[in-house]
């Protein structure tokens, strides 16, 4: 019974200053568990089998903006991205050391469920990859998996994330035809609307638009845009105009003398592309490498 | 080496700039002369002649468009570009100085001279030296001769004040002297602003080379 | 101009090897289809007229001389059914395990290898194997189920091969896809992976069960009677079987009239088609659907 509300949990306050500090205080715990989160690779080594893919790979990805991953291929980028959701461990024998960090959580630790950790961090690929399901069906496989049934609360998610990720105006009325029916830029938007269907915290986009003409690309564009104000946006992608156009922070990797991937430099995306500190970052900026 | 389109075409533009920094070194050069010798034909010679370095900032101008949108240059390449823009708006005005001085020539051509000219000619030099030597450090990338050049100013500021005190002292002594006079001080004048511009090209120099604009000609008033 | 148009020799000579390739391969395809339609259509034609009602719905007599065969298809029903339950369930979760969980590598290889090589073993080996193992050793004596499990472990090749194939065909990047969502490994295969599939997986199972239908040395050896006086009431009871009534008639019966072998023939032969055919609709059905 304090009075001035002070303490954790849900304790019970009777005096109205406090009370009004508790509804202060949830309203703020209920923010910071909407919050995006923030990640954060601390000196990972991730090995397949042998082969080292990254070496001493730190970086610190701030939440809710765009952080673009750029550099030569073969530099591990996507190897880099895929820790986030621990896709690599699909590979056989691959192996992290070092930490990767989700809001301070360890990620590979033990106690950490992969399926669930894939559900609050989603992942967009570089080719569409729409289910041979209909539209509709697409959106709610994620929902539908974690148990959700109900038909009206699936049309509820499924119209959210259509619009959410600007399709649902082209699709209202063909919700039951085949994902593979649109085309390719609305595919992709497709499996982006998948994946908020599972209302993740961090988005990650493996070279999305390289599959997609300049129009539909410059739509993912402005669709990454307006979702960075909610989601955490980590994108790799060889096109740089497109990395400067689209994130505020951008990272450059290069594969060192034993084809282990490291981060050359990171830094603001504006000062990245008119000063950037390291020669190797401004070669290959400018296209003068090799 | 990837890149030798781009490569080529900087270095036209960059060539194009110079050569327009040529052109008005010789206005500057030939505009003191025109005075000097009171020759009216070769200040005419010197106001047609400004068409032609207006022409060539515009060409050059439209060139690192083109550059723009077709090699979309970045880094240090993108600093190169958007200097030679602002340096070769900084040539033109000088240009237009230059025009100024010859446009006085002409008034003052049919006039006996009102003193020998010393200190005029002793700025326009000064100028001129700051002028090509910028575009050096241009050339070569040198912010330290850039920041050095802005120095120079000091040197013209000076010079500018000790005329204008000059010609004051004439025109109190003797009211006669006051057009030709007051022409004179306008001589000086252009003489100072292009001295200024130069002082813009070398800051773009230094943004060029090392990222950052910095302020090289505070007043000291 | 003329450079485009090609030497006359040339274009003449590729028309006229085209054209020889061609006809030398519809050649080939021909003498293998011809046999076939031609052994169909004399069976057909030197069977049909035994085919009456009567013919298919009583009981043989006289040692199957007159009568029917109604009992024989029974017998051949419950084996295909038998076949059926033990070969499906265990032959689908084989191939899921192998396509979906098993670790990739050498011992992988060698298992997938093994069971291919399996669905060529001569039929009579596993005839051997079923009486040994499953009458002898596990003493179940000569029964449908005993005859089931012998057919059933040689479908189980032939069904893991196929399901396995239909699955690993569907591509990677959905399943990915899936992984990426949220999704555990076994949604991911129940809810992608298998629905594609599961045309290829449907056929391979037709396929599989049909030739069951007609094979006669796995049920020879472990104990197909020939003449009983019932319907076989329980899995534990003998039965009769057509591949194996089709050959006594025809080799072990005096006097058979000529007609009902071909008859008995025709109506295996008609179960067998059956079932292939049905594989291939199936196919095509749902080849259709997924271009929709």
């Amino acid at each position: 019974m304090t009075s001035n509300g002070e303490g954790q949990g849900l304790k019970l306050d009777i005096t109205v200053a406090g009370e009004k500090m508790m509804q202060a205080r949830e309203k703020d715990a209920a923010l910071t568990q909407t919050a995006t989160a923030h990640l954060r690779a601390d000196r990972v080594n991730l090995y397949y089998g042998h082969f080292c893919a990254l070496r001493d790979v730190s970086l610190e990805i701030p939440a809710r903006s765009i952080t673009a991953l750029i550099g030569p291929s073969g530099c591990g980028k996507s190897s880099f991205l895929r820790l986030f959701n621990r896709m690599n461990d699909l590979i056989a024998g691959s192996r992290v050391e070092g930490r990767v960090l989700m809001d301070g959580v360890d990620i590979y630790s033990p106690d950490v469920d992969v399926v669930s950790l894939r559900r609050h961090v989603g992942m967009v690929f570089q080719k569409p990859n729409p289910f041979p399901m209909s539209t509709f069906d697409n959106v709610a496989f994620g929902p539908r998996r974690q148990g959700i049934s109900k038909r009206s609360q699936l049309k509820d998610i499924v119209e959210r994330s259509l619009r959410e990720a600007a399709l649902w105006d082209e699709v209202e009325d063909k919700l039951q035809e085949p994902g593979t029916a649109l085309s390719g830029g609305q595919q992709q938007r497709l499996c982006i609307a998948r994946v908020l269907a599972v209302q993740p915290q961090v988005i990650l986009l493996d070279e999305p638009c390289s599959a997609l003409d300049p129009i539909a690309t410059l739509k993912i564009e402005d669709l990454m845009r307006e979702l960075a104000a909610q989601y955490t946006i980590l994108i790799v992608t060889h096109n740089m105009q497109q990395a400067a156009r689209v994130s505020s922070q951008t990272a450059f990797m290069m594969a060192d003398e034993e084809r282990a991937g490291r981060i050359i430099e990171f830094g603001n995306t504006r000062e990245l592309f008119t000063k950037p500190k390291d020669k190797r970052t401004e070669d290959y900026i400018t296209g003068r490498f090799g | 080496m990837t890149r030798t389109a781009l490569d080529r075409q900087l270095a036209e533009i960059q060539e194009d700039m110079l050569v327009l920094a040529g052109m008005v070194e010789s206005a500057i050069d030939r505009g003191i002369q025109a005075l000097r010798n009171r020759d009216a034909e070769l200040a005419r010679e010197i106001i047609a002649d400004d068409i032609k370095i207006n022409r060539r900032r515009y060409e050059t101008e439209e060139r690192c468009l083109e550059l723009i949108a077709t090699q979309q240059p970045m880094a240090g390449d993108l600093r190169t570009i958007a200097a030679i823009l602002y340096i070769i708006v900084d040539l033109e005005r000088m240009g237009d100085h230059a025009e100024g001085i010859a446009k006085i020539a002409l008034m003052l051509a049919d006039e006996p001279p009102l003193k020998p000219y010393i200190d005029i000619p002793r700025m326009a030099q000064i100028a001129t030296r700051m002028l090509m030597g910028s575009l050096e450090a241009f050339k070569h990338r040198d912010a330290a001769r850039a920041r050095a050049i802005c120095n120079e100013d000091d040197e013209v500021d000076a010079l500018y004040d000790q005329v204008y005190r000059e010609l004051v002292t004439y025109m109190l002594q003797d009211s006669k002297t006051i057009e030709r006079a007051t022409h004179l001080t306008w001589v000086a004048h252009n003489l100072e602003r292009i001295a200024d511009r130069v002082t813009n090209i070398c800051e773009r120099v230094v943004y060029l080379v090392e990222g950052k604009i910095e302020e090289l000609n505070v007043s000291k008033y | 101009m003329s450079t485009l148009a090609g030497s006359r020799r040339e274009v003449f000579a590729r028309r006229w090897i085209q054209i020889a390739g061609f006809s030398l391969a519809g050649l080939a395809t021909a003498a293998v289809i011809a046999p076939v339609i031609w052994v169909v259509a004399d069976i057909f034609v030197r069977g049909h007229s035994a085919i009456t009602w009567d013919f298919l719905t009583q009981d043989p007599a006289r040692q199957g001389k007159e009568g029917g065969i109604f009992p024989v298809i029974v017998g051949t029903f419950y084996l295909m059914i038998g076949t059926l339950i033990f070969a499906v369930p265990v032959g689908l979760q084989a191939a899921i395990y192998l396509s979906e969980y098993a670790r990739p590598g050498r011992l992988l290889r060698l298992i997938n290898l093994s069971i291919v090589n399996l669905a060529g073993v001569p039929s009579i080996v596993y005839g051997l194997f079923g009486l040994s193992l499953f009458v002898f050793t596990l003493n179940l004596k000569t029964s449908i189920l005993a005859a089931s499990l012998t057919l059933a472990c040689q479908a189980l090749a032939l069904i893991i091969t196929s399901s396995r194939e239909a699955m690993v065909a569907v591509p990677r990047e959905w399943r990915e896809g899936a992984l990426a969502l949220g999704a555990s490994r076994w949604q991911t295969t129940r809810h992608v992976v298998l629905p594609r599939a599961m045309p290829g997986i449907l056929t391979g199972i037709m396929l599989a069960i049909g030739r069951a239908a007609g094979e006669t040395a796995p049920i020879l050896a472990v104990g197909v009677a020939f003449q009983l006086g019932k319907l076989p009431n329980s899995p534990d009871d003998q039965f009769l079987a057509l591949p194996y009534h089709l050959y006594a008639i025809a080799i072990q019966v005096p006097g058979m009239p000529e007609s009902r072998m071909w008859a008995t023939a025709l109506v295996l032969l008609a179960v067998v088609l059956a079932f292939n055919l049905g594989g291939i609709i199936l196919r095509i059905y749902y080849g259709r659907r997924r271009q929709s």
